[in-house]
């Protein structure tokens, strides 16, 4: 019992943290980059947009991968806490 | 440079739909904070890019033109052309040509981080130009900021005092208003020139700026924060257009602004000047000059802020 709450709230930041990573991988800026191809425009200031946005989508995606380890790492651990009670009324 | 209108446009709605998107993703937990940080990032990047979708879009560059004379090519044949060369796109002149994306950078600090590192001295201020302490025939210094690259806007705060926002607020409506406002800017600037240059304190055209003794010009490349404050003053006379009417529809008799500002540029590293050999130079004509005066020595510089 004396684990519940930090179980909880560990529970509840992987969660919110697996909410995050999946608000973005689900947000319309990862494929911007497939609007700003030549097809729509040309020169310079296109391709260095272009290159931009493909960028932004390396960037969120890392994001995404980040929140998904940090959400896994929380998972594991509250699973751990969950475990201790178990073991130590066994032993 | 070429571009398909309509799919500017779906492009430009998409990167506003995406912004908000990203607006919309909020993080207070401590362990979301890298997350939130690095999409903090991410938004700026869209923030940087969507004004300049919007300005191609409403480039004037195809509906205002001068005409050549009889049987010099113009822009007004540029329709034919595009018909030929491009497939009915527009084509015109890329208005960032001069200055380019806004340049890649890895710090992405945000605008707290930046003044906590000024506080804590990690950042600290760039060398002050040479002053001539009001002394007729002295010499004195200017630096003019040349951007390499557009300078990516960090944040921006109205630091307007309280005084002054209720002065303005009680002015709307009276036959005499005044506003004062102020507002702090922070902008990362990548390989911008500084160019150092030396004048001697003498009677001179304000329009045309002191002139430049020869051979002392030094020049430098340098990263770094610039924060500037700019103060805008707006004084205006009034009359009641109808009395008895709307109260705050009134003519106006008189009105005069004047924008100061000052400036502060923390670099990656203190600059090292090297001599700038003589001759004409092709320079960004974007520039933004400041001296250490109390007055500005020119119409349009500012002051250094030390």
């Amino acid at each position: 019992m004396s684990t519940a709450t930090p179980v909880e709230q560990l529970r509840a930041t992987a969660r919110h943290l697996r909410s995050i990573a999946s608000l973005i991988s689900g947000s319309r800026a990862l494929n911007l980059y497939t609007l700003a191809g030549t097809e729509t425009w040309d020169g310079p200031t296109p391709l260095a947009c272009c290159a931009a946005l493909v960028a932004l989508r390396r960037q969120l995606l890392a994001n995404q991968q980040t929140a998904t380890d940090i959400a896994r790492r929380f998972e594991l651990r509250a699973d751990l806490l969950e475990q201790q009670p178990a073991v130590s009324a066994a032993s | 440079m070429s571009y398909d209108r309509a799919r500017v446009d779906s492009l430009r709605l998409a990167l506003g739909a995406s912004l908000e998107e990203l607006y919309a993703i909020r993080g207070a937990d401590a362990a979301a904070a890298e997350v939130m940080r690095s999409l903090g990032a991410a938004r700026r990047i869209i923030e940087d890019w969507l004004p300049r979708v919007h300005d191609i879009l409403n480039s004037t560059a195809m509906t205002s033109c001068t005409r050549s004379p009889l049987g010099t090519p113009d822009v007004s044949q540029a329709a034919k052309y595009a018909a030929m060369y491009h497939q009915g796109r527009v084509v015109i002149t890329d208005p960032f040509a001069p200055l380019g994306p806004p340049a890649p950078h890895d710090d992405d600090r945000t605008m707290e981080e930046v003044f906590a590192a000024i506080e804590s001295g990690e950042l600290q201020p760039m060398n002050a130009p040479m002053d001539a302490n009001g002394r007729a025939n002295a010499p004195y210094e200017s630096l003019t900021f040349a951007p390499s690259s557009a300078p990516t806007e960090i944040g921006r705060i109205d630091v307007t005092s309280l005084p002054a926002k209720f002065v303005a607020f009680w002015s709307i409506g009276l036959p005499v208003g005044w506003e004062h406002t102020e507002t702090l800017t922070v902008t990362r600037m990548e390989n911008v020139r500084v160019t150092k240059s030396v004048h001697r304190l003498t009677a001179f055209d304000r329009d045309e700026g002191p002139p430049t003794i020869d051979g002392l010009t030094t020049t430098s490349t340098v990263s770094g924060f610039m924060i500037t404050m700019q103060v805008v003053e707006k004084g205006e006379v009034t009359h009641e257009m109808q009395e008895g009417g709307d109260p705050t529809a009134h003519i106006g008799f008189a009105q005069q602004e004047s924008t100061s500002f000052s400036v502060a540029f923390y670099p990656d590293e203190e600059p090292v000047f090297a001599a700038v050999p003589a001759g004409a130079r092709y320079e960004n004509p974007d520039v933004l000059t400041v001296t250490t005066s109390a007055s500005p020595m020119k119409d349009d510089w500012g002051t250094w802020h030390a």
